[in-house]
């Protein structure tokens, strides 16, 4: 041990020798002034507390060791997530969960429970470093206040189906605007709405009323197939009256028609020989309905004893 | 021994010159206190110097802070009520008097929550419910009313602490656990009535859909029977009139033809006829050849 130590302290004898030495120590001392910057990040340095260096790119560089100067490195890239509503896993250790994180109150005074992710980078590091002690607390506490103000004035079924949209875009600007006004160097990238939903004990009186607008719908519709079912039958059959008229229309014409071309020409045969053809057509009648009926011929002249002098015959067959 | 002395005074010389700089951070400001009573105050970054040994170096965190004032209920103007979780942030604005007034962080938040949370109390309490949660616009003031007690607060906090306020807001409003029960039970019933709306609505809009189908049917139903009766009634009225035309030749002639036939048609195998042997066919029969014509 003394004889390593010896020739250094031989040296440390002589000016020249504390001289090298201490230029080596100077020289080892400020080579521990150099640090990269990653990629994904921005650095940014400091002198006796006071920033000079806002946003150092990446790559390799050189700055004032401790204790004169401070080199602090902000990932830039990376899109951070700030749960609102709920915790993370490896908050909730620390927190013990509670109900009332979840709920919000809606402007009908109905309670909701709603979970959502904003997602953040650093815009500004040096004020995001600096300017605030919790800044992604903050953020959480601005967007439940912007969630706050804006469910207060809605109605419960607004904020469950269509006023979504425009919940998240009301709490993205919300919470932009003020996290701008505080200095606080976050931008909010997004807000996603993960579950809007009534509390456990009241799901299915809403579920309910989902099942009752699905029913609403149907009732609807089956009505809406009963009327396209009766009504083209009764169209049909409306066509059916039409042409039994018509084709009764059609036969009572012709017959007209026929009977009445009939008789003209018998009436011109007629003109002709007026008492033959009487007498013709008196015999075939005669001719005709005789040989089906029961007859009885009275003598001449005599009406008293009627059946004595009967010719009686059967009807034909 | 003139050596020694040197050395001691090279040595309290050199302690002297590291103890006297100091720096004073970004996040934070340096107040420098000689025997307890503060002399000056830094509020920017940089180097600093001091009288070395004498002096005592405070710092206090410069950034912007947050504290959430403990979860409290409070009353509105109509007796209902509310819970309320308020948030705060500021910043030591006033080194020196927030020095001389609250001295710890602890100190001021406790302060600052005790102010708002008697601030909030007195503004819910003189407005009604329907001011703080509400879809009428007309009504809803929360935003007005949280902004008053955020100018309060600010105004108490820059003249007693030397604070600057830069905002107070609410995070959440919520019922109290115990009235929570009856808030689920007035959401079921809201629910029950809606459900039994679209419920209803669907047998209205069915029944009425229903009912003009029935009704469609009816009219094309009858306007068909009509146009029907139409057609044979103008179908009667046209074979009458050519039967009319063709009859009115010979009208005499038409009833003998016309009677035969009705003969034709009337007699059938059940009726019985007695013929007179002197009846127009018997005679022929009766009287030979000539007698009957």
């Amino acid at each position: 041990m003394r004889n390593r130590a010896a020739p250094i302290l031989a040296a440390l004898r002589r000016p020249a020798g504390r001289a090298a030495v201490a230029g080596c120590l100077f020289l080892v001392y400020t080579a521990t002034g150099f640090y990269t910057v990653p990629t994904t990040s921005v650095a940014v340095t400091r002198v006796f507390g006071a920033i000079i260096g806002a946003a150092v790119p990446p790559g390799v560089h050189w700055w004032w060791p401790r204790p004169f100067g401070q080199v602090d490195r902000v990932e830039v890239t990376r899109t951070f997530l700030m749960p609102v509503g709920y915790f993370l896993q490896d908050e909730l250790r620390t927190m013990p969960p509670d109900a009332a994180v979840t709920s919000w109150l809606t402007g009908d005074t109905n309670i909701l429970q709603l979970r959502a992710r904003v997602n953040y980078r650093i815009a500004d590091p040096a004020k995001f470093l600096f300017s605030a002690e919790m800044p992604a607390e903050i953020l959480r506490y601005v967007a439940g206040s912007a969630f706050t103000e804006a469910a207060s004035a809605l109605p419960v079924d607004d904020l469950l189906t269509s006023g979504r949209l425009a919940l998240i875009e009301r709490v993205r600007a919300r919470s932009q605007e003020l996290l701008d006004a505080w200095g606080i160097g976050l931008q909010v990238l997004t807000v996603n709405l993960e579950s809007v939903e009534p509390p456990p004990s009241v799901i299915a009186a809403f579920q309910d009323v989902q099942n009752a607008r699905a029913d609403r719908e149907r009732q609807v519709s089956e009505a809406e197939t009963y009327a396209n079912g009766i009504l083209p039958v009764a169209r049909g059959e409306a066509e059916g009256k039409l042409n039994q008229a018509l084709t009764f229309s059609d036969q009572r014409l012709n017959r007209a028609h026929a009977d009445a071309e009939r008789f003209t020409q018998l009436a011109a045969e007629h003109r002709r020989a007026p008492s033959l053809l009487e007498r013709r057509l008196y015999l075939e009648t005669a001719e005709r309905v005789l040989p089906r009926v029961h007859r009885y011929v009275l003598g001449a002249g005599d009406d008293s004893a009627l059946p004595i002098h009967m010719i009686e015959g059967e009807p034909l067959r | 021994m003139k050596s020694w002395t040197f050395a001691i005074c090279v040595a309290f010389g050199l302690a002297a010159a590291l103890a006297s700089p100091f720096a004073v951070d970004t996040t934070e400001y340096a107040i420098v206190t000689r025997f307890g009573r503060p002399v000056q105050s830094y509020t920017t970054p940089g180097l600093r110097f001091r009288v070395p040994f004498i002096d005592q170096v405070v710092r206090l965190d410069a950034r912007l802070l947050m504290t959430e004032p403990p979860v409290s209920e409070y009353l509105t103007l109509d007796k209902k009520n509310v819970v309320a979780r308020a948030f705060l942030a500021w910043h030591v604005e006033d080194p020196l008097r927030y020095l001389q007034t609250v001295v710890l962080r602890e100190a001021a938040e406790a302060r600052l929550s005790a102010v708002t949370g008697s601030e909030i109390g007195a503004a819910f309490g003189s407005v009604p419910f329907d001011a703080l949660v509400s879809t009428d616009p007309d009504k809803m003031r929360l935003g007005a009313i949280v902004g008053q007690v955020e100018g309060r607060v600010r105004d108490t906090a820059a003249r007693e602490y030397g604070i600057r306020l830069v905002a107070l807001r609410l995070e959440r409003l919520s019922f109290p656990q115990q009235n929570e029960a009856s808030v689920f039970q007035r959401m079921r019933a809201e629910r029950q009535r809606i459900a039994k709306q679209f419920r209803s609505e669907g047998e209205e809009a069915s029944l009425k859909i229903r009912a003009e189908a029935d009704r469609e049917r009816a009219r094309v139903l009858s306007e068909a029977e009509r146009k029907a009766a139409e057609i044979r009634g103008k179908a009667e009225a046209d074979a009458a009139r050519i039967y009319a035309d063709a009859l009115a030749a010979d009208p005499d002639f038409y009833r003998f033809v016309r009677t035969l036939e009705a003969y034709d048609k009337i007699i059938d195998k059940d009726t019985t006829v007695v013929l007179p042997a002197d009846s127009p066919l018997m005679k022929g029969l009766m009287t030979g050849p000539g007698g009957g014509r």
